[in-house]
């Protein structure tokens, strides 16, 4: 791989362009292998494209970037801890928006940190949430005869002793 | 080409196949596996609610051991409140148990009263005594062994999916402290539970100089085994570990605290490594004199040591166990404590400091301690948690609350846990 080559520039799947560093590209594995890919390539001319769209790609690039320093290097003790008041900031945002498209992005681009922090932010939304509108935004479909579901209520009134 | 370019092409190419499938997001989003990462990071009592919606769901929150260890170890242990057992006083076993939940501490409920409740061992087939809790396990015994002396059974349970196991007890009588072993973070997720139960047994034995001394040794039960067996290790002290005092498991170790006979205000720690089949005996960080209550307890995996004293309150973390080296973690003053509590009118310092002028006992008892929240007992029959991080106290209940004849009572910290034992 060329050392001279810092940033890479990408489309997504509305077909706007990003540009992302290499350092960056590197939180995610697919992004590093498509970023050896177009090194690699005689052919640089022809620009990836990532299937994550524009709104949710600048959200996942901002995240690479700030946090591409620290995984590249390690660092201090107070860095990590900046970093995480800073990931807390970082998401919130609308979920129905975008904060579900974060999780998969992060699940298709294999981004560990990225994928249990938009887990995390999911997860604390669904604590006030109901049953139905936890199926509404997973699109799960209520499998449960009728008579399941009296008996579910009977077992679990409040579905909880606490 | 090197072995590893190839495989860089190769997956390269995988990922290219991936690249023109188009719109992979709306369907991704319905996919089982991101469902249950998010779901994974979702407290137990969360988590409970969720079970309707879908068979996916009940069957992942049910029975699913991947997904419960995934969860397990995502979310941790997290104190959910407290069982309170009635303590025996005579022959007859008393029934009185309830379970309190612990204030929610994010939220602004965090001073409303905690919520009390007492069927929640219904599911049981029949009325139990509480033992010992151990990382969402709860062990107990049948009651009223008395009356029927042959059929005493043991239960190890867990509330949250009320799921039991029976065990057998050999000829037992029902005195002396049982405690259960369980780790479920070194569980494997494809075999039974497993988890042990131990019993001290203590025989009195008098010396030639006419002391009377303990030969203490421990009957352990293991599951995968389904027997009991006697431990390699006995020793004789002059330490008496009372029926109702609670064993505390604390990675592999069990901790129990023990009356030095004839010197009722001074205690020491009694020690069993359940592995290794040894016992240690683990003196206090602080030797007084002077009026104080005390209690031991598990915080971050780590045995503390709490005392209260006109002075104040300090906690004390054992940081070497072989060598039985205690540290100070926490001081505070009885004022401080007082100063941030307005509502709790300073009650412990009044009570603290009469006991002090009269030499005597005026009604104030630490029950439990657990990460960081102190159950108190004061005036005889009120109870309070006291969180030492938070400096707040809120009013638990009174033995009213808890249709207990009386206080003091055997106080049991409980995590929830979705570990099945099936």
């Amino acid at each position: 791989m060329s050392s001279s080559v810092e940033a890479i520039t990408v489309l997504s799947s509305d077909g706007d362009e990003f540009k992302i560093t290499v350092s960056a590209a590197k939180l995610s594995k697919p992004l590093n292998w498509m970023l050896e890919d177009v090194c690699f390539s005689d052919d640089c001319d022809e620009v990836p494209t990532i299937e994550v769209n524009s709104k949710t790609l600048v959200k996942v690039i901002e995240y690479c970037e700030k946090h591409a320093p620290r995984a590249n290097s390690g660092a201090s003790d107070s860095d990590a801890e900046e970093l995480k008041k800073w990931d807390i900031e970082f998401m919130k945002m609308d979920v129905k928006d975008i904060l579900f498209h974060i999780l998969m992005a992060a699940n298709y681009l294999h981004m560990e940190g990225l994928y249990d922090l938009a887990c995390q932010t999911a997860a604390d939304l669904m604590k006030g949430m109901t049953v139905s509108q936890i199926r509404k935004i997973f699109h799960i479909k209520n499998d449960f005869s009728s008579e399941e579901q009296e008996q579910l209520r009977r077992q679990h009134p409040g579905c909880s002793f606490d | 080409m090197s072995s590893e370019e190839e495989k860089t092409t190769k997956i390269v190419s995988e990922y290219k196949v991936v690249k023109t499938v188009p719109q992979v997001m709306e369907h991704d989003l319905l996919s089982n596996n991101n469902l249950l990462a998010v779901l994974s990071h979702l407290p137990v009592k969360t988590l409970l609610g969720f079970k309707c919606v879908s068979k996916k769901c009940r069957h992942s929150i049910s029975t699913d051991r991947l997904f419960i260890k995934a969860q397990l170890e995502t979310t941790g242990l997290v104190l959910s409140g407290f069982f309170f057992q009635e303590k025996m006083f005579t022959y007859e076993d008393l029934k009185g148990k309830s379970y309190i939940n612990l204030p929610s501490l994010f939220d602004d409920i965090r001073r409303s009263k905690p919520v009390v409740h007492r069927n929640i061992f219904s599911f049981l087939p029949e009325d139990v005594v509480l033992l010992s809790s151990c990382n969402g396990l709860i062990c107990c015994r049948s009651c009223g062994f008395m009356t029927s002396p042959t059929k005493t059974t043991f239960y190890i349970c867990n509330p949250v999916n009320k799921q039991w196991i029976p065990l057998d007890c050999p000829d037992f009588d029902r005195f002396g402290s049982f405690a259960l072993a369980f780790d479920p973070f070194k569980e494997p997720i494809d075999v039974p539970t497993k988890f042990k139960l131990v019993r001290v047994t203590q025989v009195e034995i008098v010396s030639r100089e006419d002391e009377i001394l303990y030969c203490t040794y421990f009957q352990i039960y293991s599951s995968e085994t389904k027997l009991w067996k006697t431990s390699k290790a006995s020793c004789l002290y002059n330490l008496e570990v009372l029926e109702n005092v609670l064993g505390i498991y604390i990675k592999g170790v069990l901790y129990w605290r023990a009356n030095i006979r004839d010197i009722p205000t001074f205690d020491d720690i009694l020690t069993f490594d359940v592995e290794k089949e040894s016992s240690l005996v683990i003196t206090p960080p602080i030797l007084l004199t002077e009026f104080k209550v005390t209690c031991i307890g598990e915080w971050k995996e780590i045995l503390h040591y709490v005392m209260i004293t006109k002075q104040g309150l300090h906690v004390w973390y054992l940081e070497d166990y072989t060598k039985a080296k205690w540290n100070q973690k926490v001081w505070k003053s009885l004022e401080e404590i007082g100063c941030a509590n307005s509502n709790f009118n300073d009650k412990l310092k009044k009570l603290i400091l009469q006991s002090v002028d009269l030499g005597v006992n005026m009604g104030i008892c630490l029950l439990s301690f657990k990460d960081g929240e102190l159950v108190m007992n004061l005036h005889d029959d009120e109870v309070y948690f006291y969180n030492i991080e938070d400096n707040m106290i809120v009013e638990a209940c009174n033995h009213q609350d808890l249709s207990a004849k009386r206080l003091p009572c055997l106080v049991i910290p409980y995590s929830m846990s979705l570990v099945p034992l099936r």
